[in-house]
């Protein structure tokens, strides 16, 4: 494991971004989010030994790991998977760009000699991309909807957790989650200026 | 939109949030009096309904497959995965999905190696998935095909992996063979041709495969291709709950090998495997794919592939070792056919494009041109599937299809809750499945057919809580199915199936399947015999029909036909034909009926009299029937269907030039109609009935023509043989021998006829009697006195206990014994036998004047043997009169009858011999042509005569 940190530096950094200090918490980000992308590229994207296959899974990991002492209470929790809500969506949005790139760098496939069983190409992660870009620009409109669709969508986090996350009811996230879908919906229609790939 | 509109929009939405959706319109309307917030908002609205189904299900979907397939290669690597039985030794292909396996049979004597796919079922239901895997794993290993790399054996891991073994194929892809051999053009075709073989098997057994690209295509050292992977993404796709599964259908899909349906996730149906097909073919022929796909994301991909055409073949440059320019014509039009947008435009079947790059190497048409007239009819053809018959191994084949549609429905029902496209869907539904009747109809399979009845009770019994959202449409699944059911026999299924179709539709008052309903079932019950109960059944359609006002209309007129059918089966041959005038008189009276309507009651009509025996009267409605302008300019096989019908009348009125005139049209239609059906009976059947048509007007060689060319048809339906249809065609083959008076080649044809039968309804069968009759005569003519006289015998005492004295077969059969009497030179007994046939023909009310004039002739050439030459005299006169009737059509005891006046007038040196002669003589030639032997012998004869009075001339002179 090549990132290093600090049990002690790591708590208070927390604890001080739970308190809205802006630059303890860009350092929790910055610290939390190396831990993460470690292990999603050994777990998710690369080859690990590991059962788990959720992202969900993964942060709830990344969690225990960073805070094995148990010091913090929920809602620092719910913060922090909010946090790395939007990390996963940084990581795999950069995984995924860099694959794009290089598939479209690589000309045509070629196809290797000898015996083989077909086997079917993954997605290049498209929609993904596609949802990135557009929760840029449902961000400008309304952050909260973007975080709540980042929490929802990254991480599966439940409305409950999003909600206390959030200081809102959890009905309040239902319908943010709602008009975001509308949002997004249209939004990708657009991108894509073809409705039928949404169907 | 800037962040000030939003929030004003946001405001709107979140009231909009706390009321029922069906307020929404008002609400708008109401209270957003700003235009741009209130189309923002409506344009938001609608956006909801094209959520794409990734933004619901998360990103675990979106990572998944990816996920799995490095675990269980991990898992293989740490050798935590081992299925029994087998030893993995080492990794030979990836997927998105899978990892495939070199591997070895642990337990086996002898040493084999295996492929093994260990494949990541995911969603959420993975107990659900894994007992699909297992199911659809149980089809693949019943694929055996030479070119398909065969599934053994699967099950899961220890770990909860499912895997399947399969047939180790050692071989270089498509591509790379092609690449390696510089194959020519020939060789290439003849590639594709084995690759649709396997598709073409595979659909026969209901599998499609829906991911065909070279890269699933090797070729073996000894140059055989096998398809790889087989229904793999279908195992993977269906499933019921998840929404990972239209996200995976999409990502699961070879944007470059995928038919344009597939994106938008349509049913997918064999026409995508023939997409696939096409773009194979494109590459084979070109060295490139049809479409550009590099560099271009999955939509633009889409777009293109919806919407752009593909380059003409002939238009690509390449270096493969033959020039663009020999694509040009008909191996560009098929392989552009295949490759059509929409997918009734393709070809039907997998067979069909096979087929015509047959034709192309025989350098025959090909059908991917439209040929206008065929074109058109095959069009109708498909449009009406009423007279086109479709084999039951078809049906159980389009049932298969059906039941995975029906399958699919469920899914997307369950998906897209959402009632206004619902309608609209059912509609879609059923007309697939009505396209998929009429597109796949005939020749798509005669394949296994008792697994493929397995399938369709499973259907019934899968039908479950389908549709349960969707009432309308669960009826008419239900009706469709238990219509099937009973088409197979199943008629306990269908019954049960019918019934509860019935209690639904006229629950939610879905009248149309209602009277479907109703119908089917009375045609289950008339297959188990019940026609009281059948009876039942139709009057309370029409009574429901009457009722709506309904009647006279299209539905009516098909449950009147049913009714009227009904009524002349059980006899009540009156009531039959007083309904169907009934019918008829009031869709007269009506201003405006479908074409097709009418026609339906003049039909009705029609074969009510017929049943009713009053021919004469059958023939006015056929006729009119026959020139409606729709049977006339749309209806080839209506037109077949009312040739044939008059044809048969005009033969029992023994009018068999007309006949043949109706049949021969009848034969024609049928050629067109059932061009490329091969095996199909239709045309072998009207050849036949066209035979003794022509016999009966003399034409032998041209009868003996088309029942060779019958029994050649036959021979692909029935390959032993064994079937009625086949010992008619030999039993009419021994009639045109014996005309032709060929007796050896008569007796050959007959024995087998007689054989046949024997096999298949035991000699106590009326049929077994009249082949026996007609053997007897070319026996007697060969001087086989015993053998004719034996089956002549057995013809007699079957017709007695079968028919009784009385009936006119009896005095054939006397007049079969008057014949064999006077071969054998015993006058007497003849004279005895042909006043018995004259007996019983006196004493009916409608006789065949050839028949009688045959009896007459025997028992003139009796008495004339007797030496009773007056005698002998008065009943040629009278036979010869009753011939000169206007209105008798002179059949073949004519020719025959003047052969032996003449003969008894010249051995009585009479001068009207030299008359008669020239009589007959033409007769003959009329009849029989100048080649027969009759007309040869009778010429002989009358060369005689001739002489003779020359000499007799020079005498007096």
């Amino acid at each position: 494991m090549e990132t290093q940190y600090d049990q002690e530096t790591l708590t208070l950094l927390l604890k001080s971004a739970g308190d809205g200090d802006q630059t303890a918490s860009d350092k929790l980000f910055e610290l939390a989010y190396q831990e993460l992308k470690n292990m999603a590229h050994q777990k998710l994207l690369g080859y690990g030994n590991m059962k788990t296959m959720h992202t969900t899974a993964l942060v709830h990991e990344a969690y225990i790991k960073l805070f094995n002492h148990g010091k913090l209470n929920f809602e620092n929790r719910n913060h922090f998977f909010a946090l790395c809500a939007r990390m996963m969506r940084q990581i795999l949005v950069d995984h995924y760009r860099k694959k794009s790139a290089e598939k479209r760098g690589g000309g045509q496939h070629n196809e290797t000699l000898g015996t083989h069983h077909g086997a079917t190409e993954p997605s290049t992660g498209e929609e993904l991309l596609d949802l990135d870009s557009a929760l840029g620009k449902l961000s400008t409109l309304n952050d909260r909807l973007s975080t709540v669709v980042e929490c929802k969508f990254f991480i599966s986090m439940k409305d409950e957790e999003i909600a206390s996350y959030l200081g809102v009811t959890d009905r309040t996230i239902r319908n943010d989650w709602r008009k975001a879908k509308m949002w997004l919906s249209k939004e990708l229609m657009n991108q894509n200026k073809n409705p039928g790939i949404l169907e | 939109m800037d962040r000030k509109t939003w929030k004003r929009v946001e405001v709107v939405l979140d009231s909009l949030l706390e009321l029922d959706q069906n307020h929404w319109k008002g609400y708008l309307k109401k209270e957003v009096c700003d235009d741009e917030i209130r189309r923002e908002v409506e344009l938001l609205i609608e956006a909801e309904n094209k959520t794409p189904d990734f933004l619901e299900f998360g990103i675990n979907g979106l990572i998944l497959p990816e996920l799995a397939i490095s675990e269980i290669a991990n898992d293989v690597r740490l050798g935590i995965v081992n299925p029994d039985r087998y030893e993995i030794m080492e990794e030979i292909g990836r997927g998105g999905m899978s990892v495939v396996y070199k591997a070895r049979r642990t337990d086996d004597e002898f040493d084999q190696e295996v492929a093994i796919k260990i494949i990541q079922p995911f969603g959420l239901n993975r107990e659900e998935q894994i007992s699909r895997l297992r199911i659809e794993r149980q089809i693949l290993a019943n694929l055996q095909h030479n070119n398909i790399a065969r599934v053994f054996d699967g099950g899961v891991t220890p770990e909860g992996w499912p895997y399947m073994v399969m047939e180790l194929v050692e071989g270089v892809s498509l591509h790379s063979f092609c690449r390696q051999n510089r194959l020519t053009l020939h060789e290439r075709l003849k590639l594709f041709q084995q690759i649709c073989s396997a598709v073409i098997y595979a659909h026969r057994n209901l599998v499609v495969h829906r991911d065909l690209k070279p890269s699933n295509i090797l070729i073996t050292g000894d140059g055989i291709v096998k398809l790889l992977d087989f229904g793999i993404s279908k195992l993977l796709r269906d499933d019921h709950e998840s929404v990972a599964v239209t996200q995976t259908e999409k990502r699961l899909l070879t944007p470059e090998y995928a038919a344009p349906e597939q994106f938008s996730l349509g049913a997918i149906t064999t026409s995508a495997d023939i997409y696939s097909l096409g773009v194979i073919l494109y590459e084979l022929l070109t060295d490139q794919r049809p479409f550009d796909l590099s560099g271009k994301s999955l939509a633009e991909a889409e777009r293109m592939i919806q919407e752009a055409d593909p380059p003409k073949p002939s238009a690509r440059q390449h270096n493969l070792p033959f020039s663009a320019e020999k694509l040009r014509g008909d191996l560009e039009t098929i392989c552009l056919k295949a490759l059509r947008k929409e997918p009734e435009k393709r070809y039907g079947t997998v067979q069909e494009f096979n087929d015509d790059i047959d034709r192309y190497f025989s350098g025959l048409p090909v059908i991917a041109r439209p040929a206008t007239r065929i074109y058109r009819i095959q069009k109708f053809v498909s449009r009406h599937k009423t007279g086109v018959a479709i084999t039951a191994a078809v049906l159980i084949i389009i049932t298969g299809l059906f039941l995975a549609l029906l399958h699919q429905q469920a899914i997307a029902l369950q998906e897209r809750d959402r009632a206004v496209t619902e309608a609209n869907k059912a509609e879609q539904v059923t007309d697939f499945l009505i396209e998929l009747f009429n597109a796949n109809d005939p020749d798509i399979a005669r394949g296994e057919i008792p697994t493929a009845r397995d399938l369709l009770t499973n259907g019934a019994l899968r039908i479950g809580n389908a549709f349960d959202g969707n009432p309308a449409m669960r009826s008419d699944m239900l009706v469709i199915l238990g219509n099937l059911n009973r088409r197979i026999g199943e008629n306990e299924t269908a019954r049960q199936l019918l019934e509860e179709g019935l209690e639904l539709a006229n629950t939610i008052g879905e009248f149309e399947t209602e009277i479907k309903a109703l119908q089917t079932i009375a045609l289950t019950d008339q297959q188990t015999g019940d026609n009281d109960k059948a009876l039942e059944s139709l009057k309370k359609a029409e009574d429901l029909l009457a009722s709506k006002g309904l009647k006279p209309g299209k539905l009516h007129s098909s449950v009147s036909r049913n009714l009227t059918f009904l009524l002349s089966e059980m006899g009540h041959l009156a009531e039959s034909v007083n309904h169907a005038e009934e019918a008829l008189i009031l869709a007269r009276k009506e201003d405006y009926l479908e074409p097709e309507t009418l026609y339906r009651y003049l039909d009705s009509m029609g074969r009510a009299l017929v049943a009713k025996q009053e021919h004469g009267n059958a023939e006015i409605y056929f006729t009119e029937a026959l020139n409606l302008n729709i049977t006339l300019e749309e209806a080839p096989s209506w037109r077949m269907n009312m040739h044939n019908n008059l044809a048969a009348i005009r033969a029992y009125y023994g009018d068999h030039k007309s006949a043949v005139e109706h049949r021969t049209e009848a034969m024609e239609l049928a050629d067109i109609i059932y061009a490329d059906i091969p095996g199909d009976t239709q045309r072998a059947i009207i050849r036949n009935n066209l035979s003794i048509n022509l016999i009966n007007t003399g034409q032998l060689g041209k009868a003996i023509e088309l029942l060779q060319e019958a029994l050649e048809i036959y021979g692909e339906t029935y390959p032993d043989g064994l079937n009625n249809r086949v010992a008619s065609v030999h039993n009419n083959l021994g009639l045109a021998y014996r005309h032709s008076e060929e007796w050896e080649r008569a007796i050959h044809h007959y024995s087998k006829s007689r054989d046949i039968n024997a096999e298949l309804f035991g000699a106590d069968d009326i049929r077994f009697g009249i082949i026996s009759a007609n053997i007897a005569r070319p026996l007697s003519r060969l001087g086989r006195f015993y053998e004719a006289e034996t089956m002549a015998q057995t013809a007699y005492d079957q017709y007695l206990k079968i028919l009784g004295p009385d009936h006119t077969m009896i005095a054939t059969v006397m007049r079969l014994f008057a014949d064999i009497r006077l071969d054998e030179n015993r006058p007497d007994e003849a004279l005895t036998y042909a006043d018995k046939a004259l007996n019983i023909y006196n004493n009916l009310d409608h006789a065949n004047t050839d028949a009688i004039i045959s009896a007459l002739e025997y028992r003139a050439r009796a008495l004339a043997e007797l030496g009773r030459q007056d005698d002998a005299l008065e009943v040629f006169k009278e036979a010869i009169t009753l011939g000169n009737n206007d209105e008798y059509q002179k059949g073949l005891a004519w020719p025959q009858l003047l052969f032996s006046y003449t003969e008894f007038l010249h051995n009585r040196k009479n001068q009207d011999a030299h008359t008669y002669a020239a009589l007959a003589l033409s007769a003959y030639t009329d009849t029989f042509g100048p080649t027969h032997s009759g007309t040869r012998r009778m010429e002989a004869m009358a060369n005689k005569i001739f002489l003779m009075a020359e000499q007799t001339n020079t005498e007096f002179d």
